[in-house]
């Protein structure tokens, strides 16, 4: 009996922690704030107690994350339009690199070894610190890269050549299903990608991905036999 | 603005239950005591019957209550009740006033704790 007990309200935590995720918004976990992040973190363990313990409330789960979720909320909010609270929670950018020239004192603040940046700089693609004109450390602990406009990969426009502009690629089918947003996105009808798919002789069904974009380039590609999402 | 209204309305419906459950607890822990005292003063005085109609009323109230406490408190704590208001009435029906009235006394104890212990008070917050 515990055990379906600890089926139902895994199911049920689960929706709460789903409803509560889409409440505190979008973001992936590599650009959350330190404060979203530990919440994040919270709610998992809070969520997980009543999961296991068959013994404790399922309230003593909900009410936490929901407090949770509404703090989360209403911090965001007020870091969006207080900029001086937004400081106090999550601190300022810090330079770490400015004209070149390696601030040691503000690598002494942050705690922050010569390993560490040379860590965050090859992941960055930067392979010498006599590339980098800035390095800031943001607010999130990711490390922001400015290089020497000498050292900079250059662009198209800087080298005035004009690319043709395709706009927006998206997948318009997935697993033989069109996707009506994705083919608003692109700007495409269904009956253009019924057209291409008639053209190569494919049916909608047996196309694994496709993808169109502004232009009207393409690309299909079919299903394997057995292959299925 | 909508997250906002969402975070108002989880505060509101946070703040109603725990209310709710900070005032079941009372409304039930303040009827049990009583019914208790009452049934541990009408044994010493001998009135045996009445002793056990209160000590099963107690116990009626117990379990009508025991599904909705169930839903805030811990299982462990309830059930240690659950355990001293079973033993009243065989104790009673047996004659043994001492051990029925400490045992009175006993879940008295435990049904006062418990509603302390769901008390937002500093020393629980803490």
């Amino acid at each position: 009996m515990a055990m379906t007990i600890s089926l139902i309200r895994t199911l049920l935590l689960y929706i709460v922690i789903i409803v509560a995720v889409r409440l505190m918004g979008k973001r992936q976990i590599s650009e959350l704030q330190t404060s979203e992040l530990v919440v994040t973190l919270l709610i998992s363990d809070i969520a997980a107690i009543p999961m296991q313990d068959t013994g404790q409330p399922l309230v003593s789960g909900f009410i936490p994350i929901a407090v949770l979720v509404m703090c989360e909320i209403v911090v965001s909010v007020l870091m969006l339009k207080i900029p001086k609270f937004r400081r106090v929670v999550c601190g300022r950018p810090i330079v770490v690199i400015s004209d070149g020239k390696l601030i040691q004192s503000e690598m002494k603040r942050l705690r922050m070894s010569t390993e560490d940046l040379g860590e965050q700089l090859r992941q960055r693609n930067v392979f010498s610190l006599d590339d980098v004109a800035y390095a800031i450390i943001e607010t999130n602990g990711k490390l922001s890269v400015i290089k020497k406009p000498d050292k900079e990969t250059p662009t198209a426009g800087m080298m005035g050549v004009a690319l043709p502009n395709t706009g927006i690629e998206t997948v318009v089918i997935s697993d033989g299903i069109l996707s009506e947003f994705a083919m608003k996105l692109c700007n495409k009808s269904p009956e253009w990608i019924r057209g291409i798919l008639h053209a190569k002789n494919i049916r909608q069904e047996d196309v694994f991905i496709m993808t169109a974009n502004t232009k009207g380039d393409y690309n299909i590609i079919p299903k394997e036999r057995g292959t299925s999402l | 603005m909508k997250r906002l209204w969402a975070a108002m309305a989880i505060l509101v419906v946070v703040t109603g239950l725990c209310w709710w459950g900070v005032h079941t607890t009372i409304e039930l822990s303040n009827e049990l005591s009583s019914t208790l005292q009452e049934a541990r003063n009408a044994a010493e005085q001998g009135d045996f019957e009445r002793a056990a109609d209160l000590s099963n009323q107690a116990e009626e109230n117990w379990r009508k209550f025991h599904k909705t406490l169930s839903t805030f408190i811990q299982h462990t704590r309830l059930e240690a009740i659950d355990l001293s208001l079973a033993s009243l009435s065989p104790l009673i029906e047996h004659g043994a006033v001492d051990e029925f009235s400490s045992e009175c006394a006993r879940a008295a104890a435990q049904i006062a704790s418990l509603q302390e212990a769901e008390l937002p008070i500093l020393e629980n917050i803490l």
